[in-house]
């Protein structure tokens, strides 16, 4: 997932999944992959996936807004989330009891 | 103690639910049986209808179950394994008949959150009739027969002795289109292999080898996702935990099976109903000594693309991870 494709393929299909009309654009930074997310109402999100010593970072602002960081995929796509579409319903994954699944 | 399998059998209203299980029950593979039928209205009509023999057991239970009866399901079960532990009856099989109405996904999250029906029960499979004549007209115009037949490992195919060939052969194309992962079967006057409704499901008896998406009937789509090489197992429950947050209700199901980058020999299932997962579960061998991931999303409006990406990116980071973890300092 280096490859602004891959990024690209990604963000899509959260819009898609997230019913977000937007064009996405990507391309390949000093550190990883950047991205930006055109949406009609002309507002524009920046997304940045970035390889550190440490491990991934994701960062994701808006012209109005600072740059917020996530250690992972999940907390980015929460964030996204709530900057494309925060009257979306959200769900929460419940774990059930560790019974073990006989087959 | 070992939990006894328990089989879903869901259909809409007329779509010949009773028939097809009244005529299982009189094989002898399904001897043993316990038979659990839900109808709406306090006079029970089914239950009578189905000849059986002594050895299987019906219970009753009124109230849809996928709405104000859980907890009915979750009494008659819990009666029937104590009555099992203290020997005063003998089933090594359940199957529970649900109402034409009924949503199958609030059942089955039961079998994984209500503590009676987790402990005892492991869900074997979920069942679907659909009508040959009226089927088709029945998918377009009621939601519940659509999540019935998404939700289903396996469909089989009723009345195609009233309906002509040509009828049978567009309704089985329609429903892989619908889901393509489940089983299908016609029946015939009613009769059916009775181990379609015993033998395990395997969701990877497909000649493809890349993750696939079908779209139809209103939004209900069914994706595919596929990885020969082995997946890490703490990527697994970030993996859900995406979905959850991005499809929240609209996700229907999750099941499948997956090979893990810890433990690559043995097979482990994946079960979720809407955002409710099951711990990971083991096979002994792989079915058809085939390894792989293969895992079948269910739900409302997916995306392939989503999907599939988030797998790969979760997959990359946990492998990342775990790289800088045990890498010298």
């Amino acid at each position: 997932m280096d490859t602004a494709a891959e990024l690209n393929r990604f963000l899509r299909g959260l819009c898609a999944a997230l019913d977000v009309d937007a064009e996405v654009v990507t391309s390949l930074g000093d550190l990883g992959t950047e991205a930006a997310i055109y949406r009609p109402d002309q507002k524009t999100i920046f997304v940045s996936r970035e390889r550190m010593d440490f491990g991934i970072v994701w960062s994701i602002s808006t012209e109005a807004s600072q740059k917020r960081r996530h250690p992972s995929a999940q907390g980015a796509i929460r964030s996204l989330a709530a900057l494309l579409a925060p009257s979306k319903p959200a769900g929460r994954v419940l774990f059930a009891s560790d019974r073990g699944l006989e087959a | 103690m070992k939990r006894v399998p328990i089989s879903v059998l869901t259909g809409f209203l007329g779509s010949g639910k009773t028939t097809i299980l009244s005529s299982l029950l009189k094989r002898p593979e399904l001897g043993r049986t316990a038979v659990i039928i839900n109808e709406f209205g306090e006079v029970g009509l089914d239950h009578q209808l189905i000849e059986t023999s002594e050895e299987d057991l019906i219970s009753l239970t009124t109230g849809c179950l996928c709405c104000v009866a859980q907890g009915d399901l979750s009494r008659t079960v819990g009666d029937l394994l104590a009555r099992r532990r203290l020997g005063q009856i003998s089933f090594e099989q359940i199957i529970v008949e649900t109402t034409g109405l009924a949503d199958p996904i609030p059942i089955l999250q039961s079998f994984l959150t209500d503590p009676v029906l987790a402990e005892g029960v492991m869900l074997k499979r979920v069942i679907t009739t659909l009508d040959a004549v009226l089927g088709e007209e029945t998918l377009k115009r009621r939601e519940e027969a659509r999540r019935q037949a998404a939700c289903a490992d396996g469909i089989i195919i009723t009345k195609s002795d009233l309906a002509d060939a040509c009828a049978t052969e567009q309704i089985v194309g329609n429903i892989h289109a619908l889901n393509s992962v489940a089983e299908v079967k016609v029946a015939s006057f009613g009769e059916i292999d009775p181990m379609f409704l015993l033998s395990n499901t395997d969701t990877r008896n497909r000649d493809h080898n890349w993750s696939e998406h079908s779209h139809i009937h209103g939004h209900t789509d069914v994706i595919t996702l596929r990885r020969s090489e082995p997946v890490h197992a703490a990527a697994l429950p970030l993996f859900f935990e995406a979905l959850a947050e991005v499809y929240g209700p609209r996700l229907l199901r999750v099941k499948g099976l997956v090979q893990i980058v810890e433990v690559p020999d043995t097979p482990g299932v994946i079960h979720g109903v809407q955002n409710i997962f099951h711990p990971l579960g083991w096979l002994d061998t792989w079915p058809n000594k085939e390894t792989g991931t293969s895992l079948t999303l269910i739900g409302e409006d997916l995306s392939l693309e989503f999907s599939d990406a988030l797998l790969s990116l979760l997959n990359e980071e946990v492998s990342l991870a775990k790289e800088l973890n045990t890498a010298p300092n």
